[in-house]
């Protein structure tokens, strides 16, 4: 598959999707050459398929969003990710000074936004304030952050047209913000 | 927080203004405190949708390594080498276990008897009678000496082997207890056939006794046998019988 089907099947969203991405995930020479980088900068085996794991979702959050254009080869743009990730799993372990002979400083400084979802701190707050929301709820704000249109909203969550995806979608955030509110000085906390 | 302004949020957050709507919003970021505070929370809760969006994913993805890892060669051969090993110390296990049943070891232990010297005057050709052991007849053995009735040592000797051969226990264990409290000259002869017969018989305390005796004795001419016979019996394998 070459680089802009694969970017044509994410973007179609739903089983399309899911299958392109499992087909990337399976690809064994980017897994090796992507794997072996991780290893070599001293991730565990078990460490290397997280950041693997995570790359892929960035990946295709990023695709989705809009953010990855195509610049670069999916395969370029994903180790990238995949050092960024791996960088900042480790920079409160490790001290910068033992880093900067793998990776360079200009490498270092990349703050990408797909690294803020990763944060595990967060990740355990989002967990809070997440299970308060209706499954439904959850659902439709999953759909929306993938970037689904109203109307493929609408359709997979069996409502009667678009306007009442966004309807629904306006509602489910709302809340999503009173409980972050309510939260936010956790939040902040970390 | 109203609609219109969500999807305002939304547009900016995505990069979805015009340059003109762009330089507004970002005025109003500098200059209204509330707008900016609203605008913040609307970040959390979209980072918030961005994780679930996220959690989604990496579960597929998660599920797909686990599903390749039982698929895998590797896994598929460590398994398949597991199993097979199992197999094979089973196999070992049950052989030797029943290399170490009462029954392999009364195969291996007992006595056959000895035709070429023996004679017995009320049986008139022993050839026969050898014949029919040698082909397992051993029905028709003891059918044989019923019939003629010798009362000598050695037709005992040979009708107490038909019925072990036979699985005739108790009744082997009469014929060689009789025998054993002789003084004939198959006297030591039926006192290691008595104890096979008491195996057999599941009497393997009372087995194991007879056979410390005829251990304990270094002239009897089953003492090797015996003291080899009770080796094989405390053996570790001997665990691993069903056949006891």
């Amino acid at each position: 598959m070459s680089d802009e089907e694969f970017i044509e099947e994410i973007k179609a969203g739903g089983k399309r999707m899911d299958h392109a991405m499992l087909r990337l995930y399976k690809e064994q020479s980017l897994r090796v050459d992507i794997m072996s980088l991780l290893r070599k900068w001293g991730a565990s085996e078990h460490q290397a398929e997280d950041i693997f794991q995570d790359g892929i979702c960035a990946l295709i959050m990023n695709i989705r969003s809009n953010k990855f254009r195509g610049d670069a080869s999916v395969k370029t743009y994903l180790s990238t990710i995949c050092r960024n990730i791996f960088y900042k799993s480790i920079k409160k372990e490790v001290r910068q000074n033992e880093l900067k002979g793998n990776i360079s400083p200009h490498e270092m400084d990349q703050h990408t936004p797909e690294l803020e979802i990763l944060d595990k701190e967060r990740q355990y707050v989002l967990d809070l304030i997440l299970k308060k929301m209706g499954k439904t709820c959850r659902e439709v704000l999953k759909l929306w952050a993938m970037r689904y249109s109203m109307q493929e909203i609408a359709t997979h969550m069996d409502y009667k047209s678009a306007g009442m995806a966004r309807k629904k979608k306006h509602d489910c955030l709302k809340r999503l913000i009173a409980f972050s509110r309510e939260n936010m000085n956790l939040i902040k906390g970390i | 927080m109203d609609a219109q302004q969500l999807d305002l949020f939304e547009k900016y957050r995505a990069g979805e203004l015009n340059q003109t709507e762009m330089r507004e919003f970002e005025e109003r970021l500098r200059k209204e405190g509330n707008f900016a505070d609203s605008y913040q929370q609307f970040v959390l809760a979209a980072e918030g949708a961005e994780y679930l969006a996220y959690k989604d994913l990496k579960n597929k993805l998660r599920q797909a390594n686990t599903e390749n890892s039982a698929k895998s060669p590797r896994s598929r051969i460590t398994r398949w080498a597991i199993a097979a090993s199992i197999l094979i110390l089973t196999g070992l296990l049950l052989f030797k276990g029943w290399q170490y049943g009462s029954p392999q070891l009364i195969d291996r232990y007992v006595l056959e008897p000895r035709f070429s010297n023996n004679r017995s005057n009320d049986i008139d050709d022993w050839t026969e009678v050898n014949q029919m052991l040698d082909q397992g007849d051993y029905e028709m053995v003891l059918d044989d000496l019923s019939t003629n009735s010798p009362n000598d040592p050695f037709s005992s000797l040979v009708r107490g082997y038909a019925l072990l051969k036979s699985d005739q226990a108790d009744e082997a264990i009469r014929v060689f207890s009789e025998l054993s409290e002789t003084t004939s000259n198959y006297q030591q002869q039926a006192q290691f056939q008595l104890a096979l017969a008491l195996l057999q018989a599941g009497e393997t305390t009372d087995a194991i006794s007879t056979l410390d005796e005829i251990a304990d004795h270094p002239d009897h001419d089953y003492s090797p046998a015996a003291i080899n016979l009770l080796d094989d019996l405390n053996s570790y394998w001997r665990s691993f019988s069903f056949s006891d």
